[in-house]
Parts: C-alpha cells; structure tokens; sequence
C-alpha cells in the first residue's frame, strides 16, 4: 500500500528530471522526464485493480484526533472513485507530455512549460487522492495558480490577459471553496470526509442568512463548494476565463480540457453525501448546467475558429456534467468526464493538424446542401429513427436492463440525453453523399444500437462499479427528485421542442425550407449576434470591474485604471 | 524596553531616510509611529493604554491610520522599507498581545468594524493598478486587517495570528527587497512594467515566484498556515464578517498576482536587466525558509 503512494508523486520527478536535465540536450531529458508519468500511469491502474479486488484503503500521515498542523493534514485516499481518476489523469498527462516533448520543442519556456506539466500532475493526482477538506482545497488552489503560469507564452500579450484572467476567475472560486470548508468545520468540527458526512446528517445546523431568515447547514456548505466547483468547470457565469484560456499553447489547452476542467464532477462525486443531503443545492446545480448546456452548445455554433468551437463545446459538455450532477446521476457524470476528457484530449491535440489541412484546401466555399441530391433512403432512415428512438430506448432499459424509467426521473432525463446525442450523429450521418444509402441507412441502425447499449450499459455497469450499494445511487437519485408536476411539464416541452427542432433540422438537410414567421427570423439573427458575442457577459464583467475601479479610486486615489 | 529601543532605531532610519527627497513622506510616517511610541511610553499608565494603542494601529496597520504604513513602503527607500514592513507589525502585534485579551465589548466591536472597512478598502485597489511597491503594501494592509478582525474578536487563537502576521511581515519584506536590486540598477523601470524578465534573470524570477506563491497565501508556506489555523480554529464561529475575510483574501491574491505577472511576463523590455547577486538571493532564501519554516510548523508553535 505504501507503493501507492509513488502514484502521485511520480509526476513530481518528471518536474525534477526536465529542471535538472542538460540544457544542450532537451529533449533527451524531457524524454526521460516522461517515463516516471508513464510508470504513474501504470501504477495508477495497479491500484484500480487492488481497489477493485480487495477494497479502499487511505494512507494518512496525521492522527484525525489530534492534527498537529491543522493547515496542512496531509493523507492519500485509494477508494473507486480516486483510483478511476488517477488513471485517466495519469493517462492523459503522459499522452500529453509525450506529444509536448517534440510539438514545443525550441519554443522559449520548453523546460519550464514541461515541468509545470509535471507539477499539475503531480497537483491533480494528490487532489484526486486528498483524504480530507483540507488537503483538497491544498491542492485546489495550487491548480489554480499552476492553471494560470501554464497559460503564458512568453511575449504574447493575449496570452498574459488570458492566465490573468483565469487566474482571478479561479481565485475567485477558491475564496468559495475555502469559505464552504470553514463553514464546514464551524458547523460540524470536522474536516475528515466520512466523519463529516456522519455528522452532517445526524446533526441538524442551520445558517441565518437574513434575521428570520436560516437556511440547512449542509446546504450552505454545498452552496459555496459548488461555486468553487462552477469555477473550475468553466459553470456560467463563471465560464469567461475559459475562451481566453484557449491563446495558451495546444497541450495546455488539451491537458486543460481532458483532466482539470472536470474538477467539478469529481468534487461533487467526492462529496456526494453531502450534497446528497441538499436538494435545493441539487436543483441549483441542475438549473445551472442547465443554462451553461444551452449557452455553451448554442455558442459553439456560431464560432468561426476551430479553438472556439472545441472550447464552447467543453463549456457545454461541462454544463451537461453539472446537470447529470444535479440530477442526481453522480456516476454517470464521473462517466460522461472520462469520456469527454478522452475525445476532447484527443480533438485538441488533433486541431493542428486540420488547421494545416485546411489551409492547404482551395478556398472554394462547399456547395450548399440544397444544390446536391440527397438519397431518400438515408433521409428516411435517420428521420424515422430519430421519431422512434424514444420507444426502442424505453423497450430496452425496460425489458432488457430492467431500470424502473417510471420511477426515476433521473432515468428518464438520461433517456432524453441518448435521444439527443443519437440523433446528432444520425444527422451527420444522413449529411452523406459519397456513400450508397443502404450503407449509411445500415451505419445508422449501428450508430443507434451501439451508442443505446453504450449508453445504457456501460453507464449501469459504471454506475454499479463506483456505488456498488444500490441504495445508494437511489438514494441519490431521490434527493434530486423535481417536485412531480414541474418535471413533466418539463419534460413535455423539451419532448416538443425537440421534436420540432428535428422536423426543421431534418426538413433542412432534405433541401426544405420550414417557412417561420417574419419575427421568429427576427428572432433568430437576433439571438445568432448574441450568441456570436458571448451573450456579452465579458461586457457586464468589464462594466462592473470599472464601476469597481472607479470607486476604489475615489476611495483612494493614486493609480491607473485597469479598464480604461 | 524592546518597544522604546525599536522605536527609537526605526525613528533614526527614517531620519536618514529623510535626507532623499523622496523618502521623506515615508519617514515622516515612520518619525510619527516613534514618536507616538515614545509618548505611550513616558506617559502615566492610565493614559499610556490609549497611546500604547494608537501606536499599535500604526504598527499594525488598521484602518484609518493604514495610510502611513503604505506611505512608509512606497516612499522609503526599498530596503529601509523591507525592514520596516517587517519589524513594525511584528513589535506592534507583540505588544498588542498584552492586552487584546482584555478588549471591552465596545472597543472590540469598533475595532472589527475598522478591521473589515480596511479590509474592503484594501483588498478594492485589485480593481486598479498601483505601482508594485504600493500593490505589495495594499495586499499586506488587507491582511493585516484579518490580524486586527481575529484579534479583536478573540476567534482565533494567538499562535496562528502571531503565525499569520509574521508570515505576512516577511512576505512583504521579501517582495520588496526582490524588487529592489532591479529598481536600483535600472532606475524606475518597474513602474514601466518590466517584461519578459523570466529568461533573462532566472535566479531574480525564481525568487519573485515562490515569494508570489508564499504571499498569496498558497500552501506550504506561512501566510497559508496561519489563515487556515485562524479560520479552523478551535474559537472560530461563522459570521458574516467571513465573507470580508475572503474578499480581502481575494483581493490580496490579485494584486500579487499581477505582481508576479508583470514581474516576470510583462510587456516592455529591460534594456539591461540584472540577475541577482549571490547575497541578495542568500537573503531573500533566508525569508523563504522562514516562510516554509512557519507554513509547516505545528499549530501551536508560537504560543507562549
């Protein structure tokens, strides 16, 4: 047990071995450099295997009755949970350092852009394995500061506006976070995990927020955390930092995306019976990744550079975590995390490349789709697939998986995320041309059967893999339960809705045109500017900063003014 | 005795100091704390308290009298300075500690108030942009205001406020004296935001950084240990007050932030920029590990 331990701090002699290393053979050293990330990664797997056979156990080298110095209680916990997240961390940062070693090569911060690599590893895997608040907001903070150096590229002015302003949106984040962890111990005296949650839901302490006005202790507590968390994951309207972000160097942006920016499913994840204990702070996190999924994914659309796109995207799909979060389906978002850490990792590592090829390509803008012929068989296909899939979704989970839809509303909001994501790469696929239809019509039918069963059984089994106990997850899911009349009524209308943005989506790709009123036109362009200028929170921000500046001025004059 | 004597040495600095046009708003800052000092001491003990007091709120920085500390750091020379932004805050906490126990409820109360209008007041100039020896000045205020809040509502226990103003003593001391060989041999080059300074002094922005890292309160070091042990206290109780704790915290990190930034990836060019001598980066090593030295301690470690 005491070998697990390397684990986290293997990453730290990667750091050690890049700084010491010959200054005339570089990547000679960052070549050694990555081995001990690599030989984390497969410890990091090691200790999966253990956990997974013979059960969590935690490393502590302090004594919770007695701490000697309560600011740095230092401990390693090596449950499900931490041990999935290491091996994706693990994984993703050696990919990553091993791509820098020759995509950053002769750039002038080489050795210090991959020993800060090797730092937010190291940061990331101690953070992931924290056996206390503390130790978790020890390195949660220390990601913040390291998040912001990874940003600067040297004599690059966007670059320096972009680490400053991550740095005081994720700072801004931390002052929540330790805030939540203060109220935490003032109210239960504890900052051990399991003795919180012990306490926690034995122990009933309220907050006054106004005079007669009290809100629950663990909801206060959850409230601040999940700012904190809203930080890191980029939550609206904590999201600015994230799109200036992207002036940073291709592997930060990578390592960014696939193993930091989902600091807020593992948190939530880590404290789930915390959190379990506070609907209103479920529902909180609900309506906010709600928000942050349709601003994200709608955002992305009106992009025009491929970073953008890819980072909006993250926004989105970080949005859709939240709310998975605040459904009550912790697992699954632990689940989505791996799953877009890999496929966004990968996307960004790969945008050089067709950022090459596209600028190799005759400027010719593609032909539109109404001018080519579409097949009748592919079109068919994928728009009846897309009516039905509700159907053969509810028949499989029912008869096949035997999850009770009826009965969980979390289900039954996962069932409407499948649809959704199906149907995306149904359209994509009915976008084919080249291909005899019968082929896309049978791709289709495939894409539908893999990403159901992926979906449906993958995610159970990850689901009975992290929360064995199916009391548990229930319990979860209960806590999280809309009040019954709201949750049909919203389910209704995203059913509607997005049944009608199908029929146009699809009529569309078909060469129609659905004829909308002349103000929903009006609408739409309207919204595509507001969209296309980032619904112009920047501006608020800017606004309010300068009316902030203006009174710290006057209070005390004797400086510039930061926005002029 | 400590206190005449220390009075006495920094009213001779600024003296000195005050020969420099320049210095000479920051010595007269200096010549008052002495002078007050001076009189607390000579004065009859039932009138000496009020004196004695006033003379700890100008040591210890609060609000409103905060303005000569910062006028001290800005306008002395950056040595002098580095000295006086340790020594003064640490003798003044030491002999606030003789009678912070026994603060009237009055009194208390009046003192956090002014704890937390510093606090704001402090941790708002992140919203501007002041010169790196005034930003190093109005962070450390915004955390002496949090000193001058536990202690005067009696949250925290003494050992991690003596840890956490100590701490912030030595920051500040150490961010100024960084600075100061740079500002000496290139003249006022700082205030023109000095730039891209990382590759070209390497020993200067190493030190610049794990001083930045050490100020703005990340872990392992001083200023960390000491909030943390202030807020996780055994006497903590939650109020609303905390939120100005965290938004001086905050605003603290800003502005050494942006220290740190401009330090080391600022946009001008040096024209010659000097690394470090071997000395000046023995000293600035010395207030690292002292920093490191309080960050690790156990709690408990400057009780007397």
């Amino acid at each position: 047990m005491a070998l697990s331990l390397l684990v986290p701090l293997l990453p730290l002699l990667s750091t050690l071995v890049v700084l010491a290393g010959d200054r005339g053979r570089l990547q000679q050293s960052a070549r050694y450099g990555a081995i001990p990330l690599a030989v984390a990664f497969v410890g990091a797997a090691a200790c999966l295997w253990v956990v997974a056979t013979r059960g969590a156990y935690v490393v502590r080298f302090y004594d919770p009755a007695a701490i000697a110095n309560v600011a740095l209680p230092m401990g390693f916990e090596f449950d499900r949970l931490s041990t999935v997240m290491m091996v994706l961390i693990s994984g993703v940062a050696t990919l990553i350092f091993h791509y820098s070693i020759r995509y950053m090569y002769q750039e002038p911060g080489y050795v210090r852009f991959l020993a800060l690599i090797g730092l937010t590893a190291f940061t990331l895997l101690c953070m992931v394995a924290s056996v206390n608040l503390v130790m978790l907001f020890v390195f949660w903070q220390i990601l913040s500061y390291l998040l912001s150096l990874l940003a600067h590229n040297l004599g690059h002015s966007p670059t320096r506006e972009g680490a400053r302003r991550t740095f005081w949106f994720l700072r801004f984040g931390d002052a929540a976070f330790l805030l939540g962890i203060v109220l935490a111990h003032s109210l239960y005296g504890t900052i051990e995990f399991s003795e919180l949650f012990r306490r926690a839901a034995t122990h009933l302490a309220t907050v006054g927020i106004l005079p007669g006005l009290s809100i629950g202790g663990p909801t206060a507590v959850t409230l601040l955390l999940l700012v904190g968390a809203m930080s890191k994951s980029a939550q609206f309207p904590l999201h600015v930092w994230l799109p200036r972000f992207l002036y940073a160097p291709t592997p930060v942006t990578a390592l960014l995306h696939a193993g930091i920016i989902n600091a807020a499913g593992f948190l939530i994840n880590r404290l789930a019976p915390l959190y379990q204990l506070s609907p209103t702070t479920l529902h909180v996190a609900f309506v906010v990744g709600a928000i942050t999924t349709f601003f994200g994914a709608s955002t992305m659309l009106t992009q025009n550079d491929i970073k953008n796109t890819l980072g909006f995207s993250t926004i989105g799909q970080m949005g859709y975590m939240v709310m998975e979060c605040g459904l009550g389906a912790f697992a699954l978002a632990v689940f989505h995390l791996i799953a877009h850490g890999l496929f966004k990792a990968s996307m960004f590592l790969d945008c050089g490349n067709v950022i090459h090829k596209a600028r190799q390509e005759p400027a010719i803008p593609p032909r539109a789709f109404q001018d080519v012929e579409f097949h009748k068989l592919s079109w068919a296909t994928g728009f009846f697939t897309t009516l039905l899939m509700p159907l053969v979704i509810l028949l499989v989970a029912h008869g096949a998986l035997r999850i009770p839809l009826l009965n969980s509303q979390g289900a039954v909001i996962f069932l409407f995320f499948i649809w959704v994501t199906t149907t995306q790469a149904l359209l994509t696929l009915t976008r084919l041309r080249a291909v005899a239809s019968w082929k896309v019509s049978g791709a289709m039918l495939l894409t539908l059967l893999v990403v159901v069963f992926t979906y449906l059984f993958a995610a159970e089994r990850f689901t009975a893999f992290l929360y064995p106990d199916p009391a548990t997850v229930e319990g979860f899911f209960g806590a999280a339960a809309l009040p019954g009349p709201l949750f049909d009524l919203l389910v209704g209308a995203t059913a509607v809705l997005i049944l009608l943005g199908w029929i146009y989506v699809y009529a569309g790709s078909r060469g129609k045109r659905v004829r909308l009123p002349g103000f929903a036109q009006a609408l739409g362009r309207q919204l595509y500017v507001l969209f296309l200028d980032h619904l112009y929170v920047e501006v608020c921000y800017a606004k309010l900063a300068r009316c902030c500046a203006r009174i710290a001025l006057w209070l005390r004059p004797g400086a510039i003014e930061r926005w002029p | 005795m400590t206190l005449r004597a220390i009075v006495v040495l920094t009213a001779l600095c600024a003296v000195l100091a005050g020969a420099g046009r320049r210095g000479w708003k920051g010595a007269l800052a200096v010549l008052l704390v002495a002078g007050t000092g001076l009189v607390a001491l000579e004065l009859p003990p039932a009138r000496a308290g009020v004196a004695e007091g006033i003379a700890c709120a100008i040591l210890v920085p609060l609000f409103p009298l905060h303005g000569l500390y910062r006028r001290a750091l800005t306008r002395l020379p950056a040595h002098l300075a580095a000295v006086v932004a340790v020594v003064l805050p640490v003798v003044g906490f030491h002999e606030l500690a003789s009678f912070a126990q026994g603060f009237p409820p009055l009194m208390a109360r009046i003192l956090a108030a002014l704890a937390i209008a510093g606090m704001v007041l402090s941790a708002s100039r992140a919203f501007v942009k002041p010169e790196p020896a005034a930003a190093v000045a109005d962070a450390s205020l915004a955390f002496y205001a949090i000193s001058w809040w536990f202690l005067s509502t009696g949250r925290a226990p003494w050992a991690s406020t003596m840890t956490f103003t100590l701490a912030v003593g030595l920051a500040t001391c150490g961010l100024l004296l960084v600075q100061s060989p740079l500002q000496g041999r290139t003249g006022a080059l700082l205030e023109q935001a000095p730039a891209d300074l990382a590759p070209q002094t390497p020993r200067r922005a190493v030190m610049l950084w794990l001083l930045v890292v050490a100020a703005l309160g990340l872990p392992p070091f001083g200023v960390y240990s000491g909030l943390v042990g202030m807020l996780l206290g055994p006497h903590f109780t939650w109020s609303a007050a905390v939120f100005a704790v965290a938004f001086a915290w905050l605003g603290a990190s800003w502005l050494l932030f942006d220290l740190g930034q401009d330090g080391l990836f600022g946009s001008g060019r040096a024209r010659r920029p000097c690394d470090l001598a071997p000395l000046e980066l023995l000293s600035l090593g010395v207030i690292l590990v002292l920093l490191l030295a309080l960050g690790i301690a156990p709690s408990g470690f400057l009780t007397p």
